[in-house]
């Protein structure tokens, strides 16, 4: 009924939408468009547009896949619009062709993580990125933090769980991939 | 194994002990290894850190609400029916804020109905029933003929009454009714109004010409074009506010739309499952009852396991 509330004018629905979902997709807009302040405006106006023609709005799916969706094209558009030099050559098109492909599904797929760490709740985020960024173990965070080290060791549980229910999609091509490189390397290495 | 000591092994803080046992649990059976590998996998997934910094939502939302302007309106918001258990707090809520933001108005046969933030479902004085959805706008009239303005959402069950056809005028567009359930969508802002017919037959005419509808056909007028389209009803629809309906909606589909409307979370265990096309209509059922009658269909186990959160499992389509 979100997406209903909204629609209707809501204005704290839209509000809460907003709180929900923003910092998430700014992340996730990062991604493509590796600039914080065109992110930010774009997910801005995303939602600026919404709530002005939320009348006219026909979203047929969950607020959170309309918002990533709309997001996604959003970006591919502002890096379409910055250009991409294309050979003319037709062997080398096709090469560069691949490539952009290859690289299109690694920022689809990082910019999904990203997207579902900054939606992890806030203490389980900074410890998480603190960890997993920073490389700090596990006594630093908790100094860090002024936490315990025991609930250090339990949200990064937790934030390990949740992103993997989350990103449970891209995990099952992710291990074919690292079977695959321990097949050829002879080990994890 | 717990969450905690895989969290531990892949950030690099157990030590050779620690290690060798996770090591040990890991080689003793397929499961335990593919649940380490995919905690090693989601941890090399996350290898690329964030491409920007963290933001100020507060910030970002005082800005977006300059922009916006200040509040039109606001209402409080009453939660429907989001969990079976507060069912009838729920149902209680809704009465009261209804005594708020309806107006009830009878005089000779014209009823006027108006809502602000909550679904009406109600009678008219045919015996037709009608959901009004939240900022809607409804007056009816029943005369020689039977006569509905409506500014906003509506879904219709129309009561069968040949001599006195059944009249929605919404904007530009004006449908008519033989005996059926439809669905009128005419805000007053939006561009396109939305006709869609669950069952039974209307015919919808606008300045540009009429189509007939039958049921799981809607039609589409374009106010600025001034045309009127037929097109197919989507694969995943609600009328009014608790009948839901798919038609060879994917499985995906399916678990999107009842995350929308229950708040619960279903997970499907396998791909496979997915690929499973739905088609299947439900009116005003619990959740458990439609999760039930999708698993009986496709052979599948639920498993609730928590309050919200269900999982289906099976081999799929």
């Amino acid at each position: 009924m979100e997406v209903q509330r909204i629609i209707a004018g809501d204005r704290q629905a839209f509000e809460q939408a907003f709180r929900t979902h923003y910092r998430p997709l700014c992340a996730f807009a990062g991604k493509y468009v590796k600039d914080g302040d065109q992110a930010e405006d774009l997910v801005q106006d995303l939602f600026f547009r919404l709530w002005q023609d939320r009348e006219r709005m026909a979203i047929t799916t969950s607020l959170k896949a309309y918002l990533f969706t709309a997001v996604r094209n959003r970006c591919l558009n502002a890096v379409q619009a910055m250009g991409r030099m294309r050979p003319l050559d037709e062997d080398l098109h096709d090469q560069v062709e691949e490539g952009a492909r290859a690289e299109e599904e690694h920022t689809a797929r990082s910019a999904r993580v990203q997207a579902a760490i900054e939606a992890l709740p806030e203490e389980r985020r900074k410890v998480f990125k603190l960890s997993r960024y920073e490389g700090l173990k596990y006594q630093e965070i908790a100094q860090r933090l002024g936490i315990s080290v025991k609930t250090v060791e339990n949200q990064m549980g937790k934030a390990l769980k949740t992103l993997r229910e989350e990103l449970a999609d891209l995990l099952p091509l992710i291990v074919l991939g690292l079977v695959w490189r321990w097949l050829k390397g002879g080990g994890w290495g | 194994m717990d969450s905690e000591r895989l969290a531990r092994y892949v950030a690099g803080e157990a030590d050779a002990a620690e290690r060798a046992a996770v090591e040990r649990w890991a080689a003793a059976a397929p499961a335990n290894r593919r649940e380490l590998e995919a905690m090693q996998a989601l941890w090399a997934l996350s290898a690329d850190g964030p491409a920007i910094p963290e933001v100020d939502v507060d910030a970002a939302w005082a800005k977006l609400s300059a922009r916006i302007g200040p509040a039109e309106r606001t209402g409080r918001v009453v939660p429907l029916h989001r969990r079976p258990a507060v069912r009838w707090l729920a149902a209680a809520a809704v009465v009261s804020a209804l005594a708020l933001t309806v107006l009830f108005r009878y005089e000779q046969g014209a009823q006027e109905l108006t809502t602000a933030t909550a679904y009406l479902t109600t009678t008219l004085h045919d015996s037709s029933h009608v959901v009004l959805s939240p900022g809607s706008h409804l007056q009816a009239r029943m005369g020689d003929r039977r006569r509905v303005a409506l500014r906003g959402e509506a879904y219709f069950e129309v009561a069968r009454d040949t001599v006195r056809p059944f009249i929605v005028e919404a904007g530009e567009v004006r449908v008519t009714v033989l005996g059926t359930g439809f669905e009128v969508i005419a805000y007053d802002t939006s561009r396109v109004v939305l006709v869609r017919v669950r069952h039974g037959r209307v015919r919808v005419e606008a300045d540009s010409g009429r189509v007939e509808l039958l049921a799981g056909e809607e039609a589409g007028y374009d106010r600025a074009a001034r045309r009127l389209v037929r097109a197919e009803v989507p694969s995943s629809v609600v009328w009014g506010d608790r009948i839901l309906q798919f038609d060879r909606a994917s499985m995906a589909q399916v678990a999107e739309r009842l995350h929308t409307l229950f708040g619960v979370r279903i997970d499907l265990r396998n791909e496979a499952l997915k690929r499973c096309e739905l088609t299947a209509s439900f009116d005003n059922e619990p959740i458990e009852t439609i999760l039930q009658v999708i698993s009986d269909t496709f052979g599948m186990k639920v498993e609730r396991v928590a309050k919200d959160h269900f999982i289906l499992d099976g081999d799929g389509c």
